[in-house]
């Protein structure tokens, strides 16, 4: 035990003083104080952040007793929203149009509908219809915005699609790389996989499962299982991934938008597990190709690896965080931290860039000495739920973020509708 | 590529079953009767849709049917409409160009359903032309294809959401029901709302907390099967409106886990109801099997059904009940998927449709096969048919009524009371949708 606890204060050190070099305001700040080594041996899984009561939760689309039939109209009064349950299927715009992508789990009767600064829902694409042509009769596919041409695109079919503003008004829809429904040609056997780069419209992708996103300058990154795409000027390529731990592949078991946009546009984050189920956050050095472990326990070299295996537990990042059957770890940059969830996690939990770099429960667990309140379908329907009592007996996951502060938020238990959480300290409601 | 307008006969459909004698519900005639599959018909070959249509409903009256639905894209910037189109008794359709309800200039119209009274049709959906929030509107349709109310008489249209309207024909006319919301409520309430054959409404009722309510008129009461939270109950209610019986709490007979989507028909007063219902939503590693299971609703509004109406999972001891309408969730027909070694290849989830023909029920159900780009999704789905006893299924692997390559799903069903039945469903081919119909024959 002696060993292993001297490990993990050692990793916990290092990763201290590697912390602020890697992370520009840091260096303004006191370093941490590096909690005593008993603390460590014997930490608790939950660790409360100290905003945690500054968090306040709104129910943002979709009402727990409207039925499985969708229709359109006051976002809070609608039915059958049905929203993916993963990272990135909220995706809001500077101008506070909220898009949220809805199926069933596998991705049946997918629908891509919006949600309009003024609270009105609509319904965009549908689960029938066209890969190009007027947006109204095409098939709805993940969507992403692309920040520099400020213009929605949409992921999918192994094709990536634009959202075109005619003249007119009327809206098209048309592949700007991929070509549709064609994945990639697998390598024949024994051979090694050669992804199809060149042309946009020339390559094939992988399904759109693993994540895709649009930095500011508006290069596109394509994650698949096997690498990671790069679609800029007309052309995709590959980007050279160089792996730091032994594990020199991807490990990503059944999740999907693995990949999250950094802090800044030579920056990515991407979620990945180790064969043996321990989970880990990757920074992506997008100019040296890089890959870093921010947070997840490393078994082969940080501590005693079962200690906390298959736990959501928080902690020092990268010697004491876990959780289980997956991670996913999406920078926020108003908050500027890392938000922390997984496919099996009851809690939303951060790692702040600027802070101890110990990772945080923020929302869906109630402090011990907080007083619980009910909590029921009227409430969950409301406005100002305390996020300490926004706790699901199953999942709740985090979908997205806005610009001014907000995490959006899905419930396993109801499947109705989307959640926006925010502190009341910092974010506008 | 467009659905064939003809289909030889050849490909007529038969399929012969001797009935057992009815155990639950309205006993069919003794005797051998047969499931007859039509020929597959298109109501409109083109429109203003383009290629988005979508929610058929029908009904049936003065020995024709009247088939509606929404012609068009609903979503933001669409211009759907809802159209209907008459079809005769051997499934020929006699509006080839469909006819446009309510002509407006402005928003979407959705959700379509039909009953017949007193010489004409009632035909209600819900309407979004003020582009903010839905009302429940109505119009009348005779039997010679006459928009009886070109001012469509107005439901439910006061602000907030009025959605998801259902109508019934009773020996007083029709009745209407919906969910909206009202004053600062958080949740809907179902209310209903009496029309007369010469357009007339009444005062519309709260009903009872809920949503989604659909209704079945068993010659005596209605049934109204709605959205409980993540249940469907159901209370009977008079020709008034009025909740004759809607317990609380409920009991497990009393309800059904889920809200899956249900479908309901009418028996006779001594027999109940029907309904039909999906066991649930896929999961995550599809261990689900959803399966479509039928139950009676007794007079008195108990379920009837000698399995489970809910749950997900595969059978105790592996023998499906006998109220499980589709058991062909254990043929496999690709590998595994998601990990699982229970994944099913094919997936009987969706919506159903019931009608009588006047001597039992029929049900058409629609199943998917697993595929596309995740291998996880439901893709190709397919439509299939039996007769019921009660809550027993006479044609228990089912009958097809639409099983090609495209994608055939959202069935709705009308019977004249004499063996003869519509079926009306989406055919979807080539990203394009078409409103198709096929007649099914019972004797």
């Amino acid at each position: 035990m002696k060993a292993t606890l001297g490990i993990a204060v050692t990793a916990l050190a290092v990763a201290m003083a590697l912390w602020p070099a890697s992370h520009g305001r840091a260096e303004d700040k006191p370093a941490p104080p590096v909690p005593a080594a008993a603390d460590l041996d014997n930490l608790a899984l939950v660790i409360f952040d100290d905003s945690v009561a500054d968090w306040v939760v709104d129910r943002f689309a979709g009402n727990t007793m409207a039925g499985s039939w969708f229709y359109q109209g006051p976002a809070l009064e609608v039915g059958g929203l049905h929203p993916n349950r993963a990272p990135g299927e909220c995706v809001a715009t500077p101008d506070g149009t909220v898009y949220i992508m809805c199926a069933l789990s596998g991705g049946s009767f997918a629908k891509l509908v919006e949600v309009a600064p003024d609270g009105t829902l609509r319904l965009l694409m549908g689960d029938k219809g066209l890969i190009e042509g007027p947006m109204e009769l095409c098939r709805a596919s993940h969507p992403i915005w692309n920040p520099k041409e400020k213009t929605l695109y949409l992921a999918g079919f192994n094709c990536l699609r634009r959202v075109v503003q005619r003249s007119d008004g009327s809206r098209w829809v048309e592949v700007v790389a991929g070509i549709p429904n064609k994945p990639p040609t697998p390598p024949p056997y024994g051979k090694p996989y050669v992804p199809q780069d060149g042309p946009a419209t020339e390559a094939t992708f992988q399904s759109w499962y693993r994540g895709v996103l649009c930095n500011s300058r508006g290069t596109f990154f394509w994650l698949e299982d096997r690498g990671l795409r790069r679609i800029e000027g007309g052309t995709v390529s590959s980007v050279p991934l160089k792996f730091t731990e032994r594990e020199e592949s991807f490990s990503f078991i059944m999740r999907q938008n693995l990949l999250s946009l950094g802090e800044d546009d030579d920056t990515l984050y991407i979620s990945d597990n180790y064969g043996a189920g321990h989970q880990r956050i990757l920074r992506c050095d997008l100019k040296t190709g890089q890959l870093t472990r921010v947070c997840g326990i490393n078994p082969k070299a940080d501590g005693d690896r079962y200690k906390r295996f298959g736990r959501e537990a928080d902690g020092p990042a990268l010697t004491h965080a876990s959780d289980n059957s997956g991670i996913w770890g999406h920078y926020d940059p108003f908050h500027r931290a890392i938000w922390i969830n997984g496919p099996d996690a009851s809690r939303i939990r951060w790692l702040k860039l600027d802070g101890d770099g110990w990772v945080r429960t923020v929302v869906g667990a109630r402090r011990p000495d907080t007083k619980p309140e009910r909590f029921g379908p009227r409430e969950l329907n409301g406005p100002g739920i305390p996020a300490e009592h926004f706790i699901s007996d199953r999942y709740n996951y985090f979908a997205g973020t806005d610009s001014r502060g907000g995490l959006y938020i899905i419930r396993w238990t109801d499947t109705t509708g989307v959640w926006r959480a925010y502190s009341k300290k910092e974010a506008k409601p | 590529m467009r659905p064939a307008a003809a289909i030889p006969l050849s490909a007529l459909l038969f399929v012969a079953c001797t009935m057992s004698p009815g155990r639950a519900g309205e006993a069919p005639a003794a005797g051998a009767l047969t499931l007859k599959v039509g020929d597959e018909v298109l109501v409109m070959a083109d429109g203003p849709g383009k290629t988005m249509r979508s929610f058929p409903a029908v009904g049936f009256g003065s020995n024709l049917f009247l088939v509606a639905w929404q012609e068009g894209w609903q979503g933001k910037g669409g211009r759907s409409r809802i159209y209907v189109a008459r079809v005769r008794l051997d499934g020929e359709p006699l509006d080839p160009k469909g006819i446009e309800l309510a002509p407006c200039e402005t928003g979407v119209q959705e959700y379509p359903r039909v009953a017949f009274s007193g010489g004409v049709f009632l035909v209600v959906w819900q309407d979004m032309r003020n582009g903010k929030d839905c009302d429940v509107l109505a119009a009348r349709v005779s039997p010679e294809g006459k928009v009886l109310d070109p001012q469509p008489i107005a439901i439910a249209a006061g602000p907030r959401t009025q959605a998801m309207p259902d109508v019934a024909a009773d020996d007083k006319g029709f009745i209407v029901v919906w969910h909206g919301f009202q004053g600062e409520e958080v949740f809907p309430k179902v209310f209903a709302a009496r029309v007369g054959a010469d357009g007339s409404r009444g005062e519309p009722v709260a009903v009872t907390d809920g949503a989604a309510p659909r209704i079945a008129w068993n010659a005596k009461e209605h049934l109204v099967i709605y959205t409980a939270g993540r249940a469907k109950h159901w209370l009977r209610m008079d020709t008034d409106g009025k909740a004759l019986w809607n317990p609380k709490p409920r009991s497990s007979s009393d309800s059904i886990e889920g809200d899956p989507f249900c479908s309901t028909c009418g028996l006779s007063p001594d027999a109940g109801w029907l309904i039909v219902c999906h066991g649930g939503e896929p999961n995550w590693w599809y261990r689900s099997l959803a399966i479509q299971r039928a139950a009676r609703i007794t007079p008195e509004g108990k379920k009837e059904t000698p399995g489970d109406t809910s749950g997900t999972y595969a059978p105790k001891g592996g023998v499906p009940p006998e109220n499980w309408l589709d058991t062909s969730f254990g043929k496999k027909t690709q590998p595994n998927v998601g990990g699982s070694a229970n994944t099913p290849s094919v997936f009987p989830y969706g919506g159903s449709a019931l009608a009588s023909d006047g001597r039992c029920c029929v049900v058409v159900w629609q199943r998917y096969h697993m595929g596309g780009a995740s291998n996880m999704e439901m893709v190709n789905g397919d439509l299939l048919a039996s007769r019921l006893d009660g809550w027993k299924p006479l044609d228990k692997e089912g009958v097809p009524v639409a099983a090609s390559a495209a994608e055939e799903t959202s069935p709705a069903l009308a019977g004249n009371g004499a063996g003869r039945l519509l079926c009306v469903y989406e055919k979807v081919e080539d990203g394009r949708t078409w409103i198709v119909v096929r007649t099914l024959q019972t004797r």
